[in-house]
This record gives structure tokens, sequence and C-alpha cells, in this order.
């Protein structure tokens, strides 16, 4: 029941300019095994080329990501070859776009879009695929009946979940997700909030979540990142940070929402 | 044996917005709850009593002092912890109360309550299960228990939130005015679990808007008054 | 005037190049290697590749047989054999355990081949998995890593939409365990055939720009599920010409009635029978 004090994942010093533009600046971070961070901030703030970096879709300029699972944080993003870092993104590690047309194969249907992480890893047998699809999509509280169909005949809001089911069929020990709820409707996005609170507390995963709404960070993230320009100006637990903001521009941050 | 020890906790808030204006709230509190034991604070309204209780919990974060609580066996500063083990004492060792309910929408009471046990790595039929108990001795029927609580009326709000804290057994609770918006009937179910709280040896700070109340369960009352410009 | 052309109409200069990068093939089976493919006097799609491999392969001594879809008489197959005579004085025949040098469309012959022999293909698209993934940059990079699961993808998705993969022709293959190969559009049917096959198989696609090759005794295996294996559709119906009944048969409209017929599309396995 005590927290365990080795990260799996640290960020040091990561800085990455866009021409004149500086989009990262010295920034450094950990993630512990299990907790949801949610980086916040307005748009242009470097949310997004934080994830990128970390994820190591994007090269910094300066700093480096290590990660490991085990408390040895053996391994570098930076460093790791192509077909390691490739093998890293489809089995232990995962990535939810705010658009899940980024990530679903439109062409292929609801289960081969599901299984294809398991296909990737050698599994051969065409009926434990079938099951896996069946079991991720009652899991994500899609009717099993839609197994076979195209997900361009699915609401926005059944989309994001089929990425959701499809990302974390792998069983990754940590999740990056960029805006998962922004480009839902309002009315869907309470259960799809519900939905991500319960598979990420029953998996287990660590989040690193990108998202500009202070509400969506208070009810799924432990701590909060707060960034400006390129730079964390704050960190903390996040109703500290939300309801104890210190730093002036969080205080802005915090006191610009809309009461709902 | 002590489960809170409060001492010489300070606190001021900095107003960066309004040209960095500082408002000293706490400043020197010191008290100590054993096991089984309830203190209330008293004070007039303002006198920072919310406050305290949220620097307590580590909600608003403590400018100086410490505040220690029992967590697996040993004595833990709250104010020195990093973030992660502040959320796991949380988890298991320190609840609060307050007089908001702050929920994602559309999730059913049954499973607001019961995913505080979830968290815990409680099992799933085992949780809906003590949820159910707590919610039905806090009067809200059975029927309610798939509704989401934004429907329900201020008392039943403040009750779903009263459940989510007494369904387990933290050592260490924080409750902010428990009893604020409930008619005799629901406070009088409320007290008596506080008095079962106290029997099962755990410790509470409380706040109460009525004295009456306070009079009824507190052991002891710590008086919070409100700063002058001499303490700032 | 006279034009005299080098033997075989390529240049030698031109002949060594594709004989480097068959080598090269050869080292890496089922691996695609780029070459500088030529113009040659016929359109693209027309065996281009193909034709390009035997003029850079073929020797004096040679003999050389031409099929399109398994018949030594169909127009291009004519049209090629007659080429390479003229352009090198070559035998040419017909039947293929006699032939040293094979070039096919669409077939691998019924006779079993044997050491010695190449069997040269013309192959439209190099690249298997070409429909899938629209990027060369990527197919690339999925090949460098073996990493095939959008081809299961398809296969996936043909067991859920028709029952079972219902792919006739050009069925992807492994080769020596590896790489993940085109059989060019032969059926489904004459995949086994490639396995372990004595025979050395060259493979050309002009238009790609790609050579590559299976060498002989080499293991090339169809992808499949273990609960929905391999199995490749042919007719039961007995050969109206030879009667045979294992053979790869041609399904031939022949009257106004609609009426049809079954007929052997390998022309010389089934003339050897008659």
């Amino acid at each position: 029941m005590n927290y365990s004090p080795a990260p799996i994942l640290i960020a040091r010093d990561l800085t990455l300019s866009f021409g004149a533009l500086c989009a990262l600046e010295s920034v450094s971070l950990e993630i512990h095994p299990g907790e949801v961070l949610a980086i916040v901030g307005e748009s242009g703030s470097g949310k997004t080329t934080l994830l990128n970096a970390l994820y190591g879709a994007l090269a910094p300029d300066a700093g480096e990501v290590r990660f490991g699972e085990n408390g040895e944080l053996d391994r570098c993003v930076q460093a790791l070859p192509r077909q390691q870092l490739r093998h890293l993104h489809r089995s232990a590690w995962g990535y939810v776009h705010q658009n899940p047309r980024d990530a679903l194969r439109m062409e292929i249907t609801a289960g081969g879009n599901i299984v294809e992480r398991l296909m990737a890893a050698g599994e051969r047998h065409y009926g434990t695929l079938r099951e896996k699809a069946l079991f991720w999509l009652q899991k994500v509280e899609i009717d099993p009946k839609r197994i076979d169909d195209l997900p361009g005949t699915f609401s926005g809001g059944m989309q994001q979940r089929l990425q959701i089911a499809r990302t974390l069929i792998s069983h990754p020990y940590l999740l990056f997700m960029d805006e998962p709820t922004s480009g839902l409707d309002v009315s869907v996005q309470a259960g799809f909030l519900d939905l991500l609170r319960n598979l990420v507390s029953e998996q287990r995963m660590a989040v690193i979540l990108v998202t500009h709404d202070l509400a969506v960070a208070r009810l799924l993230a432990g701590r909060v990142a707060v960034m400006q320009r390129g730079r964390i100006i704050e960190t903390g637990v996040t109703d500290q940070v939300l309801d104890d903001p210190q730093h002036p521009y969080t205080q802005l941050l915090v006191s610009s929402v809309l009461p709902a | 044996m002590n489960l809170l020890e409060v001492k010489d906790l300070r606190k001021t808030f900095t107003l960066h917005l309004r040209g960095g204006l500082q408002l000293a709230v706490l400043r020197n509190i010191s008290f100590s709850v054993a096991a089984g034991e309830c203190v209330a604070l008293v004070g007039p309204s303002g006198a920072g009593k919310s406050t305290l209780l949220r620097t307590i919990y580590g909600n608003y974060r403590a400018e100086s002092g410490s505040v220690t609580v029992m967590h697996d066996g040993e004595l833990v500063d709250l104010t020195r912890v990093p973030p992660q083990q502040l959320l796991v004492i949380r988890r298991h060792s320190i609840a609060y109360v307050s007089q908001f309910l702050r929920v994602i929408p559309r999730v059913s009471t049954r499973a607001i309550v019961a995913n505080v046990l979830k968290d815990q790595g409680v099992r799933s039929a085992d949780a809906d299960a003590r949820a159910e108990a707590i919610l039905l001795t806090l009067k809200i029927p059975l029927r309610f228990h798939d509704l989401p609580p934004a429907t329900f009326s201020g008392g039943e709000q403040q009750r779903v939130n009263l459940a989510r804290a007494l369904v387990n057994d933290h050592p260490v609770l924080l409750l902010d005015e428990p009893t604020a918006s409930l008619d005799a009937e629901n406070a009088a179910v409320v007290l008596s679990l506080i008095q079962e709280a106290k029997r099962a040896g755990r410790a509470i700070v409380s706040t109460f808007h009525d004295p009456d109340m306070t009079a009824r369960v507190a052991d002891r009352q710590i008086p919070i008054t409100s700063l002058t410009e001499n303490d700032r | 005037m006279t034009i005299y052309y080098n033997f075989a109409y390529l240049d030698e200069g031109t002949k060594k190049k594709i004989r480097r990068t068959l080598l090269k093939a050869v080292a890496i089976p089922g691996h695609q290697i780029p070459f500088a493919s030529r113009e040659m006097p016929l359109p693209y799609g027309w065996g281009t590749g193909g034709i390009q491999v035997t003029a850079a392969v073929i020797g004096p001594e040679d003999i050389l047989k031409v099929i399109d879809q398994g018949s030594d008489d169909t127009t291009n197959a004519v049209s090629i054999r007659s080429f390479f005579r003229s352009a090198t004085g070559v035998r040419t025949t017909t039947l293929t355990r006699e032939a040293t040098l094979i070039q096919t469309r669409h077939r691998i012959p019924e006779t079993p081949l044997h050491a010695g022999q190449i069997l040269v293909y013309q192959v439209p698209m190099p690249e298997p998995l070409f429909k899938l993934e629209p990027r060369v940059s990527e197919t690339i990079a999925l090949h460098a890593m073996a990493d095939y699961s959008l081809m299961y993808l398809k296969l996936y998705d043909q067991i859920t939409r028709y029952g079972r993969i219902a792919i006739g022709y050009e069925y992807p293959v492994i080769v020596h365990d590896r790489y993940l190969t085109s059989p060019s559009p032969i059926p489904a049917y004459d995949v086994p055939k490639m396995h372990m096959s004595p025979a050395l198989q060259l493979f050309g696609a002009g238009r790609e720009k790609r050579l590559y090759a299976i060498p002989p005794y080499t293991r090339v295996i169809p992808l499949d599920f273990t609960d929905y294996p391999f199995d490749p559709v042919n007719t039961r119906q007995p050969c109206a010409l030879c009667g045979a009944v294992e053979s790869y048969k041609d399904e031939i409209v022949i009257d106004d009635a609609g009426n049809r017929q079954f007929i052997c599309s390998d022309t010389d396995f089934c003339g050897q029978r008659r």
C-alpha cells in the first residue's frame, strides 16, 4: 500500500525549437507506475510537442527520455533503434489520438482494428483473435454485434472507444493521450471519461494525458503539470494545483474557466 | 495514540491577479487528534476552518508547519511527501468530505461510492455491496443507487459525499460541515455514524454550523479565530 | 542498312548490372532489389521485367520455353519466344522437362521442375503490402522490421467477410522464414510448388524496377491462421481433354447457351497426356 519511489519514465531537460519558436525549454518530469499525469495549458503552450517528445515521435534538440519497467531506467527513447521503438509503441506503450481516425484503419472491420496488436505480437489463431475482439468490445461498451462493421459506420464516441480497445489490448503499462475527449460531443464525454477512469484504474497503467480541459484533468489525473510557453511552470497533486495555484499563470488559467 | 498531529501550521494566499495581495489565513495552528476522538473546529464564518481542513488534507499547500498522519503504521508528514505518496495516503489513510460533490457526470451513485473501494483494490462485487450498505444507512433509497447524483437534492448529494468517506476505514476523517444541508433526522444518522467511527478508533476533525451538533459528538473544541492585521 | 543487336538484345553492360542485382537477390531470398529497368520493345505490363531477366541470364546453350497463363501458344508467349529466337538464336521448346529456362506469366508448370532449371516470373507488382500501405518508405520499413501484421489483418478480414481466406491468386508467402513476398499473380494452387523447388526462381518487375529471387531448395510458406490453414481452391472436375483431376483448370464457355468446360491451363502437360 506504500508508494514505490521508482519512476518508469524520466525526462531530463527536454529542449526543442521550431526555427525561432522555442516549443520546449528545459522540460523535466517523472512518471511513476500507475499514476495519471495531466499536462495542461493553453493552445500553443507545448503540451502535444512534449507528449510526442516523451513518446519518441519527435526528437528533442537536447535532453533525453529514459524509461524502464522494473525500477531501472536502463533505456533511452532517443537512443532506441527504430525497430525497438516501434515494438515498444505496439506493445508496452500506447498512444491515443485526439482524432480516432488517425489511429483506426477505416477500411478494416472493428474486430480487425482491435486485434492488430495481437497479430503483430504473433497471435495466429483466428478463433482466439475473435474472442479477444469480442471481449474488448464489451469492455469499451460497444455492442459485440458491431464486430464486423467498418469504423466509418460508428459515431465519434464509439470510434474513440474502439481506439481505446485497440490500444489497451496489449496491456500497455504506459499510455499517452492527446486530448482524448475534446473531439467528442459533450453528451458522450462523461461516459467516455468514466470508462477511461475505470480502465486506467483496473489495468493499473500510468497515463500521460494532454488536455486543455481542467475539468478532465481533475476527474482523471492524480497529478498535473502546467505548461506555459514551452516550460512546466507548476506541478503537483491535481486538486492542489487547481484549488491552490501558486504561479501567476496557473492562477489566471484556473480563474479563466467558465463555471458549468 | 495520536493519528493526526498538526504543528505550527501556517497558510497565506498570494493573489497574483490582485497585484500580489497577501491573504493570511492560518497562523500557528497546533493540535492533535487521538484514535477514537472527534475534535470540532469552532470559530466565526470566514475564520479559516475550511481552509484548515483543506490544508491538513493537502488540498491547499501548507506554507510552513507540519501535518503528521498515521499511515501504514507510521507517522508521515503530509507537507513533505512527494505527490504520488500523498495520493497513496489519501487512498488509504486520510479522507476528506467537502461541502461539494465533484464527480464525473452520468456515473451512478453506487459506482461513485464503490469506486473509492475499487481504487484500493477491493473486488467489484464486494465494493458494490459495501457501497449499497452505506448508502442505505445514510437513507439513500435503493432505487436512487443507479442514478447519477446530479439531480439529487443538496442534502442527498451531501450524504453521497459522506458515503464516499465512510465506506472505507481511513484512520483520519476530515468533515467539512457534514450536516449543513441535512434535516434533523438525517443529521442524526450522520452523528450516529460519526459516533460509530469513533468507536472504531478513527480520528475525526469536523466543523459544524450548529453548536448543538458540536456538543453532541465533539470530545474537544479547537477555536479558530480570524486573523487581525497584527497577526500577519 | 542492317542493324545488329547484341546477343539477347540488351548490351553487355546492362546484362552485367542485372546479373549483379540477381546475385544480390539470390543472396537475400524474397527481398526486393531495385534495378535500372530499361525500355524494352514492348509496353509495360507485357513482361518487360521478365524479358530483361531472361535476356540477362540466357546463353547460347539454353533451351527456352515461354508460357502465358500456362499456355505456350497465346499471343504473348508466341511473341516473346520468337523475340528471343531472333535475338539469340537459341532453341525453343514447349516441353517443360526439356527447357533449361522458362519465362512465365501467371502459372508454374504442372510438370515438376528439376535442378538446373531457371523459372523467370513476369511480375506486375512486386510489393505484397502495396494495397495495404501506400507509402513505399513505410513498406520498406515494415520489411526491414519483418512486421507483417498488416497482411494478417487482411487475412483476418477475409475470414470475417467470406468465412475463409479468399485469396485466389498472388497469395502472400514468407520466403526463407524472413521476407513477405509476392509470388506474382500465380494461382494460390501453384504456391506449394515454390516451396523447396529444385529450380532457381527469378522475378522481374519492369515498371516497378525491382528484382527478387528464390534460390533452389528454399522454404516458401503461405501466410495463414492455425485454425484457418492455407487451402487453395481448384475444381474437382476432370479436364475435358485429358481427364486430369489434379491439374489447374481454366473454365471455358463453349457455346452461346453458356455451357462450360474445364480444361488444363498447362497446354504442355495436357498435350503430353493425350
